[in-house]
Parts: C-alpha cells; sequence; structure tokens
C-alpha cells in the first residue's frame, strides 16, 4: 500500500480540483474553434483528476482513483472532516 | 451473439458485451493462429446518425493462456479513439461518400492501439493510430465496402495481422423459439405447450457486431515457442478468453459533457465457450462470473455438471428425453467438454486438455489441422477442427451444445448409459448461410448496410 499523508493528500486533491477549474473554462474556447479542428472525443483519463471514494467512515479508509491506480489510505481525521464537510 | 446479453448488468452496456469469442487455426496461413473477440450485440444496419461502435473507455482484451493454469500468458490488449473531422460544422457521421478511410467526407471515426502483454509483466505496443474501417451504411455513403474494410486490415512489424470494426453477426440461432420457454422450432409439436412444427428462425441473419480480430504465427501462442507437431503433445493446447473492463472510477458533467475516468480497470464481461453464462449460470451469479477471472471458475463448475436445461428438457419435451431424465450423476462430459478439455484416450486422435483447473476457456490443439471440408457439427460430427476444439465462424455451436446436453455426449465418459434417440437429432433448426462468411481474414462477412437492410 502506498504511503500518503493527509498533506499530500489534500495538496493532490487541490491539483485535481485546479484541473477541474481549467476544464471547465475549456468549452468556450474549443466551441469558438474552426469547423476543421481535428477533435478527439476520448474522455478525460490518467494524470487529469482523482476520485476520493470514503469507503469506510469508521476506519477512515479512503481508495483514491488516480490514474489507472487505486490507492488505500487511512486517515480518520481527514474522514472525519470530509464528513462535516458533506453535511 | 453465443454471450449477448446474457447478464442484466452487461445487457445495460453493449460496447462491452463480449458476444462471441472464436480461435480457430487458419484455414488459409495454418502456420497461423485467428482470434476473433465479438463486441456491441444485435447492430441494427440502419442504426445511424450514430451508428455503432466500441467504446473509448473500455479496455478490450483476448487471453491466451498456454501453461494450463487458466492464467493467461499472453494479452493482446485493444483500446480506441474517436476523432472528429468536422466536430461543429455537421451532425452527420459523414457527408459525402467515403472512399477511403482518410476522406475528409467521413466525419466521425476510430482508431487503435493494440498492446501486447506477456504473464503480466512485458508490456510491448505493437502500434498506434490504426484505422478502423467505417460502418457500412449504405451504396451513397459507402458504395465500395469491401475495399474500405481490406484498407483496414494491418499487418504489424512485429509479424500480427489485426481488424477492428464492424461485421455481418456471423452466429445463427433462433432466439425468440429457444428463450420461450425452450421451444425448438423444428419439434414444437412435441413441447409441454405444443404447437404445429416450423422451420427454424435465423434471429441473427441480418444484425451486424463489432469484431477485433487478430491472427498470430503459431509460434508465438505455443509454450516454447514452436509449433506442437503432435497432437498428443503436453504443449499443443492453449486457452482462449475475451474480456472488456471499465476504470473503477466515472464522474459525469466533464469537458463537453464527458464524463472522467480514474481508478484501475475493472472487468465487466468475459466469454471463453458459448453460451456459458448464458444458459448454465443461473440468474443471481451471472454478473458475478462476468467480473471474475477464468482461474476462478471452480465457483461454477457445478452449474456445468448439474445444467438445469438437462433437467427441463424431459419435462419440456415429454417422453422425448426419459434416459437423461434418468441421469443423476455430474455431467463429467460437461466438464471435459467445457471447463477442462477432453483428455486423450475419449476420442480417438484428438485432446484439448489443458490440466485440473477448471476454467471456461476456448481450447485449441494446435497440432490439428484446418479441415479439408469442414463439418460445422465439429467434433461431434466427427470433424477434430471444429468446436470444442477452438471454435469456427460458421460452427453450429448452439446444435452442438444442446445435444451436449441432451445427453449425446455422456458415452464418452460413462458407457453405461444409452443416450435418448432424440438427444443425437435435437437441434435449433439452422444452418450457415456461406455468405455471412470470408474464406480470408478476417473470415466474418461484410456487415449489411443500412439502405438495403431496414427495419432489421
Amino acid at each position: 500500500m502506498a504511503k500518503v499523508t493527509r498533506r499530500t493528500l489534500i495538496k493532490n486533491a487541490s491539483v485535481g480540483a485546479a484541473t477541474l477549474g481549467v476544464m471547465a473554462a475549456a468549452p468556450t474556447l474549443i466551441g469558438t474553434g474552426t469547423a476543421e479542428a481535428a477533435h478527439s472525443d476520448s474522455p478525460a483519463t490518467s494524470g487529469d483528476s482523482i476520485i476520493a471514494h470514503v469507503r469506510n467512515r469508521k476506519t477512515g479508509e479512503i481508495a483514491l482513483l488516480v490514474g489507472t491506480r487505486e490507492v488505500i489510505v487511512r486517515d480518520r481525521e481527514l474522514v472525519r472532516r470530509l464528513v462535516t464537510a458533506a453535511q | 451473439m453465443s454471450s449477448h446479453r446474457e447478464a442484466p448488468a452487461i445487457s445495460k452496456d453493449p460496447a462491452a458485451d463480449s458476444t462471441d469469442v472464436y480461435a480457430f487455426v487458419s484455414p488459409d496461413k495454418p502456420d497461423t493462429v485467428t482470434l476473433i473477440g465479438n463486441y456491441v450485440p444485435l447492430q441494427a444496419p440502419d442504426g445511424g446518425p450514430n451508428f455503432y461502435e466500441f467504446a473509448d473507455d473500455v479496455l478490450y482484451e483476448i487471453h491466451v493462456d498456454n501453461t494450463g493454469d487458466a492464467v493467461a500468458d499472453i494479452t493482446y490488449q485493444f483500446r480506441f479513439s474517436t476523432h472528429h473531422r468536422n466536430p461543429m460544422g455537421t451532425f452527420l457521421y459523414n457527408t459525402g461518400p467515403i472512399t477511403s478511410l482518410t476522406t475528409p467526407n467521413w466525419n466521425r471515426y476510430q482508431t487503435y492501439t493494440v498492446t501486447k502483454v506477456v504473464r503480466g509483466k512485458s508490456i510491448t505496443v505493437l502500434a498506434k493510430g490504426l484505422t478502423c474501417p467505417p460502418v457500412n451504411i449504405g451504396p451513397r455513403s459507402t458504395p465500395n465496402y469491401a475495399a474500405l474494410a481490406s484498407a483496414a486490415i494491418h499487418t504489424l512489424p512485429s509479424g500480427e495481422t489485426v481488424f477492428a470494426g464492424q461485421r455481418r453477426e456471423g452466429f445463427y440461432v433462433d432466439l425468440g423459439s429457444i428463450f420461450d420457454l425452450g421451444t425448438l422450432r423444428p419439434f414444437q409439436n412435441l413441447h409441454l405447450i405444443p404447437t404445429a412444427a416450423t422451420n427454424g428462425v435465423d434471429a441473427s441473419a441480418n444484425v451486424n457486431v463489432h469484431s477485433i480480430a487478430i491472427q498470430v504465427p503459431i509460434t508465438d501462442l505455443a509454450r516454447g515457442g514452436t509449433k506442437p507437431s503432435s497432437v498428443s503433445d503436453a504443449n499443443a493446447t492453449i486457452g482462449v478468453w475475451t474480456s472488456a473492463s471499465r476504470q473503477k472510477g466515472m464522474m459525469r458533467g466533464g469537458m463537453h459533457g464527458m464524463p472522467t475516468y480514474a481508478g484501475p480497470w475493472v472487468q465487466v464481461s468475459r466469454l471463453g465457450n458459448p453460451l456459458i453464462n448464458e444458459v448454465l449460470i443461473p440468474l443471481g451469479q451471472k454478473d458475478y462470473w462476468n467480473s471474475v477471472a477464468p482461474s476462478y471458475d471452480s465457483v461454477f463448475l457445478k452449474y456445468v455438471q448439474h445444467p438445469e436445461l438437462a433437467r427441463l428438457l424431459p419435462v419440456l419435451y415429454p417422453k422425448v428425453f426419459p434416459n437423461l431424465g434418468a441421469y443423476n450423476k455430474p455431467r463429467a462430459d460437461l466438464a471435459a467438454i467445457l471447463m477442462t478439455g477432453i483428455p486423450s484416450g475419449i476420442i480417438n486422435g484428438f485432446q484439448n486438455f489443458t490440466g485440473k483447473t477448471p476454467a471456461d476457456m476456448l481450447r485449441l490443439n494446435l497440432a490439428i489441422p484446418p479441415a479439408a471440408k469442414p463439418n460445422n457439427l465439429g467434433v461431434v460430427g466427427g470433424d477434430l477442427a471444429g468446436f470444442p476444439n477452438g471454435r469456427r465462424v460458421m460452427d453450429d455451436v448452439t446444435t452442438i451444445e444442446i445435444r451436449a446436453v441432451a445427453g449425446v455426449t455422456i458415452p464418452l465418459v460413462d458407457k453405461s448409459f444409452t443416450p435418448d434417440a432424440a438427444a443425437a437429432k435435437v437441434t435449433d433448426g439452422l444452418n450457415a448461410v456461406p455468405d455471412r462468411y470470408l474464406s480470408a481474414f478476417p473470415y466474418l462477412g461484410t456487415p449489411l448496410d443500412g439502405y438495403s437492410t431496414p427495419g432489421a
């Protein structure tokens, strides 16, 4: 199991949020592009974002989905804060 | 189609639905094996304007086990990318005749990457940017479809030949009859709820499918890297299956309305022998079956040894299968045919045994040459080059498996059993139609076009 601290988790999550911000701005640019521009339908994949799944509130287990990997971390304090934020 | 929409979850995900697997020594190139995995079932040829295609977010794989442990020794991975040449200027798939794979008239097209993985460690990208053919739309849009498809057959520097694209469905079955309480249309007058006997109806006669085909030198697949010279050679048999996987995480509402994916690949569909998950695995286990590897199939062995269909036939056809109805032993014949391969000494001159590990794989003995005059009933019909020795595109796997379940193969392992007279005659009433196949790679025929086949 990869060692991930709460600090690195939050840091990575921030990078993901920043990425999403760029992605949200992008459609306007593409919408004004030339009709002949090549375009791929390929969905965003590895490196673009991190999906965090709180698997167990009691044990503080979080699954981080990144690229084609799954990293399991346990951080009860972080889960407590996430649960509070989600309420 | 032998595994089309066969489980509740995958029936809602056709782009990842493994429908048929074929594995055979290539009849026109007997130093090679052809492996084909079909996906996206029951395609109406006129299904535009967003025609059928592979999914960019699915990992398609063809696996080969050459050590008998039901774990892949060689895997060919296929990943697709969809492109638009004119994404904002038209709603059309094509804006004029598609006469080449690079014409600007073709708006939406797909390319793919082929990767070879050896024993889960050695990963080699064999080719990138390979072009799929378009779907077959009609005489104005795709006026010379056979030429387009030929242009999409790619020979790789590493020696393989590949094709990925739409094909005509090669599997034939009377779906409407079989799933109406096990009716076999030529014999429906003998059914518990009888109707007048009529001919079988080919439910897949007018549909297309998407195929991933790869032709590989036998020496690339055989254990030890040499072509087996003897049928009894312990290295002669390979096991083949396909799978489709999706990434574990998905977030909707991303750029262009496209979802975002992350996480490891999770298997959502797999297929080896035809009709296993479709008619042997109970409803509550089908999704689970699709999620696990063949090496876990000991969990499902009981469903092969005690098939529900074998219990149903004597009930649905009263007085037709009395011997089958009285047979209560575990079906060692079906376990051998479908889960371990048939050992030496049971059928003269034949074996495709891969070991005691029960696993749903197509088992192909590489030392058996292609038949000069193939019999669609395969080994049951005396043709050792056909199913269940691998599977050819025209093999009548429905009839073969119905006869096997009905008891015709029990004497192979239990001489005390006498099959019912009907067991060797039962069929779903259909035969392979030659124009659905090609004599050369990729062997499955030109897809039907939507203009000429409306309302299929």
